[in-house]
């Protein structure tokens, strides 16, 4: 058992690391029970139905209104939805379980009282159940064009699957383009999974594989940049 | 008179291949109710209400603890397998613990919903309602 403490938690949102400025976050799944029972049992009878899930965000919020800082990003979120967002309870460490959604804000609310400071709460859904994935890579800032550390996922499948990028910084570089391969045994005959926008700013995008599409056991991240410069990202993936 | 310590209490529930598993390492806080149903056939002439019992059963189990992977992988399991269509998951409950002649529930459930929190200064915490179907068995180990 290797239970955590929520100070290794991390929350991405479209471009922004949410974390430094989240107080809590909750996700959760709801189920509807649709009860059947008859006249011949003697005990309720249910089986499932529809399912849904959402998420809570409490947050300090810093007022700034600088492009790509927290206020941009939830107004922005606001406008143009859905976002994506990662949510990793252990943190972004590669191969740390993570839950992947395309989120829709339904409330966001400010708060300023005298002797506390000016917080703020978002509540929404996620269009279609949350994927659990794992992190393929940490935020990590890239500098020159590699290829990432295969990661063992234990077995293949056969049915596709979501894909997150978040690039939380960039500067001084032309692009960069992040793809996902991946591969029976680590080692050879990679083969492209998931290709991302090629992006020049900060940068968050969600790759839906098609359902049927086998995704081998191993994958890695590649990183193809343009120019001198910096970028940060992260990348993780979830199996259907 | 044998009260018991909460900490000895004892959960299993199935997995996605229907292999008990023994959670109780996983959760700090259990709720198992069991209802009957009570249908009022109070009627005219008569002071006291009358009562004769109905349906049992049909409620939700509540766990919740400190988060752990192993919870996560085993929940999203449940729940993906049954939105595929797989039998409720078999559990176990054992309030004072699973050693013979203690007290024992069994039945099934469905997995009703599943949350985690991360808040500053405190732990992951998970929480899950269980849908209990069908008819639970009361004995003992």
């Amino acid at each position: 058992m290797t239970f955590k403490n929520a100070q290794q938690s991390r929350v991405l949102v479209g471009p922004l690391h949410y974390s430094g400025y989240t107080t809590k976050v909750n996700f959760g799944l709801d189920v509807m029970m649709l009860n059947r029972t008859t006249l011949i049992d003697t005990a309720q009878q249910f089986q499932p139905g529809m399912d849904g899930s959402g998420f809570q965000l409490d947050l300090l919020l810093d007022t700034d209104t600088t492009a790509g800082g927290e206020w941009s990003n939830l107004t922005t979120w606001k406008t143009s939805q859905p976002s994506l967002l990662t949510y990793a309870p252990a943190g972004l460490v590669t191969g740390s379980e993570c839950w992947m959604t395309s989120t829709l804000m339904s409330s966001f609310n400010q708060t300023s009282t005298t002797n506390d400071l000016v917080k703020a709460s978002l509540s929404g859904v996620t269009d279609g159940l949350f994927d659990p994935g794992v992190i393929v890579e940490d935020l990590t800032a890239i500098t020159i064009d590699g290829n990432g550390v295969a990661r063992d996922n234990g077995a293949a499948t056969s049915n596709g699957g979501v894909a997150h990028l978040h690039a939380t910084a960039f500067s001084g570089l032309t692009n960069n383009i992040v793809t996902i391969e991946h591969s029976v045994d680590g080692s050879t005959a990679w083969a492209t999974l998931v290709t991302f926008a090629t992006y020049t700013a900060i940068a968050s995008e969600r790759v839906v594989v098609a359902a049927g599409t086998t995704v081998r056991r191993y994958l890695r991240v590649v990183d193809n940049v343009t120019g001198t410069g910096s970028t940060t990202r992260a990348v993780s993936f979830a199996r259907r | 008179m044998a009260f018991q310590p909460g900490y000895k209490s004892a959960f299993y529930l199935a997995n996605a291949a229907n292999a008990l598993q023994n959670l109780s390492g996983y959760a700090d806080n259990i709720g198992v109710p069991q209802t009957v149903t009570t249908l009022e056939t109070s009627t005219f002439g008569t002071v006291s209400k009358s009562f004769i019992t109905g349906l049992t059963d049909g409620d939700q189990v509540s766990m919740s603890g400190p988060y752990d992977v192993l919870i996560h992988t085993q929940l999203t399991a449940l729940k993906t397998a049954q939105s595929a269509g797989s039998a409720a998951a078999g559990y176990i409950w054992g309030p004072g613990g699973s050693v013979a002649a203690q007290a024992r529930s069994a039945g099934s459930v469905w997995v009703a919903s599943y949350n985690v929190t991360s808040g500053v200064g405190g732990r992951v915490e998970y929480s899950a309602t269980l849908q209990v179907t069908g008819a639970v068995a009361n004995g003992t180990f």
